[in-house]
């Protein structure tokens, strides 16, 4: 396990009323809270939206799996939102006690969109679990909460649907040869004793890179650099080939690698977790200081 | 009584002449090995196995030789014979040039796990096709997960499912799309979906709602059931999206597994391409594990507990491991021969194991295990019949078996419903085998009347003696045979006069000059300790005097009541006259057994008679201290005395007998001479000879006859008669038909060579009776009339008045 793996980032925030409050969800984001030596903090958002429609007179809802329509009721409601957040706080704890890890879980009623922006900081990473079956993330309050993850001075985890990789290298896309995020790999490489795959643009002079690398503590012999025609998704799938990755580190905002859908193809086509970095690479130490003050 | 005695069918017997005592070559048979040439057994040629029985070696040849069901063998005879040892060694010479039997494992069987398949394969492959299978699974568990981690596979399989999945989004984002057109937002609730109206991008609340125009609150309300409708149909489709992924994802990872496994089954498949049944499984598992290839792309996590780790159980792949039930790669070429000197249930015909999982009983194929039953099977199984019959079920299971000719595993705590857990039936397997039982001939005789399935499943009788016959030849045999035991149990060798002694003593087991014992175990115990005895003395063969030494401190071993009642007797606790003569009284002879050693002791019996109505009262009878044989022989007295000397009139005499000072129990017939002796010299009045004693029985018409254990009678009373002093009176009168068993320890041989004692043997009454009371018998004269002063003349005499005083107090009774 890696402990206060040193490259700005405290918390693996993860919103649980809407998505990732599966098991098997939540123990792959434990495990990257552990792998990144992050403190894991669940949020479980009850929508004031939904509350609200309860005290509509003709609000109806249509209960799954029985597909049956019925009244809704706001006593009810209440206490099917408290069930739900009981039942994901219990499968929070269970993840993070099978792996010894302290965490943190709040329960909160507002917009979930403004909820997640507010409670998050430049210091946390947001995870953006898989679709579910259903495929609501379209629905209004699910695209909410992604738009407020993808603008958020954090930095974004996005899982592929499935439970992905337990071992496997940590890759990074620099965005250009002075990318941050080469550090931040590297040292996630070292705390998962991986290997770390390194795509670079053309231009990069590798032994600069691999001179960075190694001062991060990681073995020369673990780092493996390979060039990127472009910063395409097509071209960074080009570049990992064969690899069996565990998480590819890439930083977001910058086009085209960076957007958000560039990020999500991966993941897709990948099956490995993506964290995109935003583009000033590690949140600034200020601002570290200015959360733990807040906190 | 008017009757003329010479009108009567008188009882006449010829007398034959007063015997001599028994010369000294009569009272012990020298060993004649004189045609074999040897100085010490080393240069003997060794014997073994079934020397000596060649009834029972046919018997076994015979029973090995046919294979028809029911010709087992049931050897019977004493276990001190080494039956068992030479059974075997005769069995595994002749199982040496039979085929090597087949191995058996069982499988799982993946339509009904609880029915495991019991399969076959040529003697010794067994294990191969295990290794073969653990090899495949133990590779497949690396060469699946890649496969199913490979990119190949994976892109497939994102496709699929993101295909679904944008299905699915794209169902609800046109449905999205349409309510937020109509100011409608869908929301997910905890249980659902439900809808509401929104303004500027804001559920609108309640309050709000409702100070909307009428109008527009019902348009809302109106496109929110048109909506529900919508939304109803959309998540309806999703089970049967979801469905159709599923299928989708089965289908991809059958096709990439199926892929996948060709090349490693097919393989396997050419080494066991000889053996369709095993093909038949191959292709049964290929088939299981295309169904189920997610337990090893989703493999568990290895088990925190070595013991199961260890057995390998639990695992969800052991479904496809081979369970090695019998396997002859273990053993040498031919066929098996298999002891089982335990043969409970369980270990006759195996049993299922179960383990303790989490409080419950759990078990699969692979917890089967043989029993003995498998392991012989296609050869010989050797089982001690009294061992058999004391264990529970195992002889009907052994019949059943037989009967069947398949070995069903028979879990008899499910039968008597001790247990209800899940358990297996697995399939019987084909038993072909020789069974073999061992057992003495009381056990045999016993079970033979009382099972009539004994005929139909053991119909070869292997029935080993005891003895054989002393001839100059057997001696030979039996000196190999000695010489094969010393060189077996690595002894030192004997010379030549150890191994005559040996060969003699022989003899002396089978207490019979004209036999020699082939208890071979007997002779084998006397041979290691002389061996030991040979070692103390710091020789390197034995000699006579190391045998000698051997059989004394066998003797003296066991002696300690032997010599406990000797000084009973020397003590005169114990009353015993070996000097002087008595009336009505006299030595009879006796021989105790314990614990495998015997030994004979003098005891005296003592007749009273008086007038009476010819009872004879056996006062050990009375107090059931007799036994039957003992009240049989005391009875024939009686036969006697009516026959010679109540010719014309009752015999009016009571008399009584007893052992003096037994208080234990007392049988057989061998003291009825001695008895006889008492109660006629307690008629005639006339005193016996205390200085000899009597063995023998006898017969109504005054033949005495043969009795067992003539040796130690003889013994017990000569060291009596050493310890007081020998006269060169004293003797033994044995039954003349017991002078062939005679072999007498070598001071009784030297006394009686040296006139200090002697043995007479005695073929009637009438010849014991003259030498026990110095008088003639005599024999009844034609006229009927016995010789004057003979004994059996003054025997009738006494009955005659004891008739006479009977018929007195009759008359006086019949007065009053």
């Amino acid at each position: 396990m890696s402990q206060g793996l040193d490259f700005g980032y405290r918390r693996l925030l993860v919103e649980l009323a809407l998505s990732a409050s599966d098991p098997e969800t939540l123990r792959s984001v434990a495990q990257f809270a552990r792998l990144l030596g992050l403190e894991l903090h669940g949020l479980f958002i009850e929508d004031e939206a939904l509350l609200a429609l309860a005290d509509l007179p003709f609000a109806r809802e249509i209960r799954l799996p029985t597909h049956e329509w019925g009244p809704m009721d706001a006593g009810r409601l209440e206490h099917e939102l408290q069930q739900q957040a009981n039942l994901v706080r219990r499968r929070l704890e269970a993840a993070v006690q099978a792996l010894g890890m302290t965490h943190g879980f709040e329960v909160l009623r507002g917009d979930p969109g403004a909820c997640l922006a507010e409670r998050s900081c430049a210091t946390d990473i947001i995870v953006i679990a898989p679709a579910d079956a259903a495929g609501t993330r379209s629905l209004r309050t699910s695209a909410q909460v992604h738009e407020a993850a993808y603008h958020a001075d954090a930095a974004t985890l996005l899982l592929p649907p499935r439970p992905h990789r337990q071992r496997g290298a940590v890759v990074v896309v620099l965005a250009d040869p002075a990318d941050p995020n080469l550090e931040t790999a590297a040292r996630i490489a070292v705390a998962g004793e991986e290997r770390l795959l390194v795509l670079v643009p053309a231009v990069t002079e590798t032994a600069a890179v691999i001179a960075r690398t190694t001062a991060s503590g990681l073995s020369g012999q673990r780092i493996t650099v390979r060039s990127l025609a472009g910063l395409q998704p097509e071209d960074v799938m080009a570049a990992l080939g064969g690899e069996h990755e565990r998480l590819i580190v890439m930083t977001g905002g910058a086009e085209p690698a960076g957007g958000i859908d560039a990020a999500s193809r991966i993941v897709a086509l990948r099956h490995s977790a993506v964290l995109m970095v935003p583009p000033r690479g590690r949140p600034r130490l200020a601002t570290a200081r200015e959360a733990d003050e807040q906190s | 009584m008017a009757d003329a005695p010479h009108e009567l069918q008188l009882p006449l017997m010829p007398v034959p002449p007063a015997p001599a005592p028994l010369p000294r070559e009569a009272l012990y048979r020298r060993a004649d090995l004189t045609a074999l040439e040897f100085e010490t057994t080393t240069d003997l040629a060794p014997l073994g196995g079934l020397t000596g029985q060649p009834r029972a070696a046919d018997a076994i040849n015979f029973g090995t030789g046919i294979a028809q069901q029911g010709f087992n063998i049931f050897a019977i005879g004493s276990s001190a014979a080494h039956i068992q040892q030479s059974v075997r060694a005769r069995l595994q010479e002749a199982a040496s040039g039979k085929p090597v039997p087949a191995d058996w494992v069982y499988v799982n069987n993946f339509a009904a796990p609880h029915r495991p398949v019991a399969l076959s394969l040529p003697g010794g492959r067994a294990p191969a096709l295990e290794k073969a299978i653990h090899d495949l699974i133990e590779e497949l568990k690396i060469s699946l997960p890649a496969i199913f981690e490979g990119e190949d596979y994976q892109k497939r399989r994102a496709t699929i499912e993101q295909g679904i999945q944008a299905k699915n989004q794209a169902a609800f984002a046109a449905l999205n799309e349409k309510a937020t057109a109509q100011g409608v937002a869908i929301l997910r609730t905890p249980m659902g979906f439900g809808m509401a109206p929104v303004q500027d991008g804001k559920v609108v609340p309640p309050d709000a709602f409702n100070a909307w125009p009428e109008a527009e609150q019902q348009a809302v309300r109106d496109a929110i059931a048109a909506l529900e409708k919508e939304l109803e149909e959309t998540l309806r489709a999703l089970p049967r999206l979801e469905k159709e992924a599923r299928d989708a994802v089965r289908t991809l990872e059958r096709e990439t597994a199926q892929f996948a496994l060709a090349q490693p089954f097919e393989e396997l498949k050419t080494g066991f391409a000889d053996l369709p049944k095993v093909l038949a499984h191959i292709d049964a598992i290929r088939t299981d594990l295309l169904e189920n290839v997610q337990l090893f792309v989703a493999q568990d996590a290895p088990s925190d507990n070595p013991a199961l780790a260890a057995m390998r159980l639990g695992g969800t792949l052991e479904r496809y491991e081979v369970n090695v039930l019998v396997t002859q790669a273990d053993h040498g070429a031919g066929a098996p021969v298999i002891e089982e000197p335990h043969p409970t249930l369980a270990t006759l015909v195996g049993r299922i194991e179960y383990l303790q999982l989490q409080g419950a009983l759990v078990t699969n194929f692979r917890l089967i295990k043989a029993g003995a039953l498998h392991r012989a099977n296609g050869g010989t199984i050797l089982l001690d019949a009294r061992a058999l019959l004391t264990e529970p079920f195992s002889w009907t299971a052994l019949k059943r078996a037989l009967l069947r000719r398949e070995v069903t595993i028979e879990d008899i705590s499910r039968f008597m419903g001790l247990t209800t857990t899940v358990s297996l039936e697995p399939d019987p397997i084909p038993l072909d085998v020789k069974v073999v039982l061992f057992a003495d001939r009381t056990l045999y005789y016993m079970l033979a009347s009382l099972d009539p399935d004994i005929g139909q499943f053991f119909k070869v009788l292997a029935d080993f003696d005891d003895e054989i016959e002393r001839s100059p030849a057997n001696e030979a045999m039996l000196a190999r045979l000695i010489a094969g035991i010393a060189a077996q149990n690595g002894l030192k060798p004997l010379d030549r006069a150890a191994a005559v002694r040996v060969v003699e003593h022989a003899s002396r087991l089978a207490d019979d000059q004209e036999k020699l014992t082939l208890l071979v175990e007997r002779v084998q115990d006397l041979v290691i300790e002389a061996s030991h005895w040979a070692g103390q003395s710091g020789r390197s063969v034995i000699t006579q005097a190391d045998v000698e030494q051997a059989i004394d401190q066998q003797v003296r071993r066991a002696s300690r009541l032997r010599e406990r009642g000797q000084e009973m007797i020397l003590r005169d606790v114990a009353l015993i006259d070996t000097t002087g003569s008595r009336v009505g009284q006299i030595n009879g002879l006796s021989v105790l057994s314990l614990g495998g050693y015997a030994f004979g002791r003098p005891s005296r019996i003592t007749c009273r008679v008086h007038p009476g109505a010819g009872k004879i009262v056996d006062i050990e009878r009375e107090v059931e201290l007799g036994g039957p044989l003992h009240s049989k022989g005391v009875l024939i007295l009686s036969g006697f005395l009516a026959g010679r000397y109540a010719l014309d009139r009752p015999i009016s005499v009571a008399a009584s007998l007893v052992f003096e000072q037994s208080y234990g129990g007392v049988d057989g017939d061998s003291a009825s001479s001695a008895e006889l002796y008492a109660l006629l010299s307690a008629l005639a009045e006339i005193p016996l000879r205390q200085d000899l004693a009597v063995t023998g029985s006898v017969n109504q018409h005054g033949v005495v006859q043969a009795i067992g254990g003539v040796n130690e009678k003889i013994e017990g009373y000569f060291d009596i008669c050493v310890a007081r002093g020998l006269t060169g009176s004293q003797g033994v009168l044995i039954p003349r038909a017991n002078a062939a068993h005679l072999m007498l320890r070598a001071d009784v041989v030297a006394a009686c060579a040296a006139g200090r004692f002697a043995i007479w043997p005695i073929d009637t009454i009438d010849q014991g009776i003259a030498l026990l009371t110095g008088r003639p018998a005599g024999e009844r004269a034609p006229d009927g009339v016995w010789p004057e002063g003979s004994v059996n003349r003054m025997v009738e005499e006494r009955l005659a008045r004891f008739a006479e005083a009977r018929r007195g107090a009759d008359t006086k009774a019949d007065i009053t």
